[in-house]
């Protein structure tokens, strides 16, 4: 029965029906066909499954980001971003990376880097020569920095459904966003010293502290808002669903009184557009938790737990063992339903084996974006591909080289587990 | 006819849910402010905004599936010759028919068990708040219902748009 939902599900997405439908149907099908079950414990678990105040600050982040792309923030932001890091090699390359770094501070989502910062920068770079396919593979990739730097839509799933602190998560996020963003610079660097790209060699002038001076005031927007944040999280004023509401409220001011470039006849397109974009992914988690209970009424997670305790006994051989399927699993669905779906097992797996929360989030957090970024199935990509108007497969030449960086980073957070917990220790005290 | 309906319903859900997001960002701050200047809590404030944020996702997910916004892998799809791309995708909305009679019958159902509990902030009656599944899922139905009738109508190859 296990074997055949799976199938049926993943005959669908393959097929190209949306993932919202493909989960939802093997979900019905699922509690139709067994026993005991009546159905409208489908639409029940749906509620059960987004009535959640935690899972509240996704539509809030989701909104203010929108809010501030409209406000016209990614323009300016590329454009600090040339004056800090455009004086190296591959200069706009490496301001689309850092550009969708400091984008993170007020964005959650992978998918929104990738095409905030893309649409203003990959047209520049394939007037400079670069290639669509590097310039695709390179956003597609630098996108997921977004969603590691807090505020985060995955940490925000991860935290409101394992129990665990949002507010923690955001914190550890920052040294792996600041890692990857490194990593990704350094492949972009190593590139440009290979003969078939000349492109790279060029930049965008010399440094100049005063030109950055004069850029800083454009992107303050961006900058103020982690200090909101987190400031107001780890000062216990507010919890992560009303940093969401906080800024929300200081993303419309910004927007529309000091940028001055957002319309208050814009506002209800606006919110339709952070509707539609948090029902996409609301939709998929509620269908995944429908989906997900299903699983576990039919022991899924004894299976997998006994499958992996069989394996090994080893804390570590465990975890990155779970790594490994939540990466090849990454490679086939979405990765926020993949995350509610084994999220009974990942509880099982911190309780069995007493992991750190912010590690064990932290890891599996960057491990189902690195499978959201890993083909064939990476939304990332996908996203990069159309805004750069290539084709898939050109994509897919260039992008491996980012993917092994991101995944390099990945093994040094599993390996060093300081990386993850310091900065939430420091605040928050030892968990 | 059924275009002319449909384009009136799209624009009202769409006005409803921006207002409904609107208002509840609004209680969101209003929350904000009386826990952090006034320093007292609203009682109902979360309990209000997670049966508007239920709300808005259950009126949404029809209007993200009339806009094509839902993901989808289309790179199988894509390869597709064009009159089996068209089987699919009627294929796709009878699977969207399907889960919107699932979510409005089964969600009416519990509204029937719901309606003897009261919340305990807000202290409404549970059925309005799976009521909103209820019309989400009517609203599918109907957005599915207008996708597949050009589809079907087999003598209509005009604009062949999929």
């Amino acid at each position: 029965m296990l074997i055949g939902l799976f199938i049926a599900l993943l005959l669908l997405i393959f097929s190209g029906a949306p993932v919202l439908i493909a989960i939802g149907i093997a979900a019905l099908i699922g509690i139709i066909i067994t026993p005991d079950l009546v159905v409208a414990l489908f639409p029940q678990k749906m509620f059960a499954m987004i009535d959640s105040f935690s899972l509240l600050a996704l539509p809030y982040f989701i909104l203010a980001g929108e809010l501030m792309s409209r406000g016209g923030l990614s323009k300016k932001l590329v454009e600090f971003s040339e004056t800090v890091v455009g004086h190296m090699r591959g200069g706009l390359g490496h301001a689309s990376v850092f550009a969708c770094m400091v984008f993170g501070n007020v964005s959650g989502s992978a998918a929104a880097a990738t095409s905030a910062i893309g649409s203003i920068v990959i047209p520049s770079m394939n007037e400079k020569g670069y290639k669509p396919g590097f310039s695709a593979s390179l956003l597609g990739t630098s996108g997921i920095i977004g969603s590691i730097i807090p505020p985060s839509m995955v940490m925000i799933v991860y935290g409101s459904m394992a129990g665990v602190s949002i507010g923690g998560l955001f914190m550890a996020g920052y040294i792996p966003g600041i890692m990857m963003t490194v990593a990704l610079m350094l492949t972009i660097y190593f590139h440009s010293f290979r003969a078939d790209f000349p492109e790279l060699r060029q930049t965008s002038g010399k440094f100049s502290l005063k030109r950055l001076i004069k850029a800083l005031p454009k992107v303050w927007a961006a900058i103020l808002a982690p200090i909101i944040i987190l400031g107001g999280i780890l000062s216990g004023i507010f919890t992560a669903t009303e940093a969401g509401v906080v800024v929300c409220i200081y993303s419309f001011v910004v927007s529309f009184f000091v940028y001055k470039s957002v319309k208050l006849k814009d506002l209800p397109s606006i919110m339709l557009q952070a509707a539609i974009t948090t029902t996409i992914v609301v939709g998929i988690i509620a269908v995944a938790g429908a989906f997900g209970w299903l699983l576990s009424y039919l022991d899924f997670n004894e299976v997998v737990m006994n499958f992996l305790l069989n394996l090994s006994v080893d804390p570590m051989i465990v975890l990155l063992t779970l790594v490994v399927v939540i990466l090849f699993l990454g490679m086939l669905v979405e990765s926020l339903a993949i995350l509610v779906i084994l999220m009974p097992v990942i509880v099982s797996i911190s309780k069995t084996f007493g992991f750190d929360p912010m590690y064990l989030g932290m890891v599996i957090v960057i491990a189902t974006q690195i499978g959201a970024t890993t083909p064939p199935v990476a939304v990332g990509l996908f996203v990069a591909t159309s805004i750069a108007k290539t084709t898939y497969d050109q994509t897919l030449k260039y992008c491996w080289p980012f993917v092994f960086a991101l995944f390099f980073v990945l093994l040094l957070v599993i390996f060093i587990p300081w990386l993850s917990t310091v900065i939430p220790n420091y605040f928050l005290g030892t968990q | 006819m059924l275009e002319k309906i449909g384009k009136q319903t799209d624009r009202i859900m769409e006005f409803l849910i921006a207002a409904l997001f609107i208002l509840m960002v609004c209680v969101g701050g209003l929350q904000v402010f009386n826990r952090f200047l006034l320093n007292q809590s609203l009682s109902w404030s979360e309990e209000f905004q997670k049966f508007s944020h239920i709300w808005i996702i259950f009126l949404t997910i029809p209007v993200a599936y009339n806009h094509g916004s839902h993901i989808g892998i289309q790179l199988l799809f894509n390869k597709f010759s064009p009159s089996i791309q068209k089987i699919f995708s009627i294929f796709f909305d009878l699977l969207w028919t399907t889960l919107a009679i699932a979510i409005a019958y089964y969600s009416f159902i519990i509204m029937g068990v719901a309606k003897f509990q009261t919340s305990a902030g807000l202290g409404i009656r549970m059925d309005w708040i799976y009521f909103g599944m209820v019309v989400g899922g009517i609203y599918l139905l109907f957005v599915s219902i207008r996708k597949l009738a050009p589809q079907l109508r087999i003598s209509s190859p005009k604009k062949g748009g999929l």
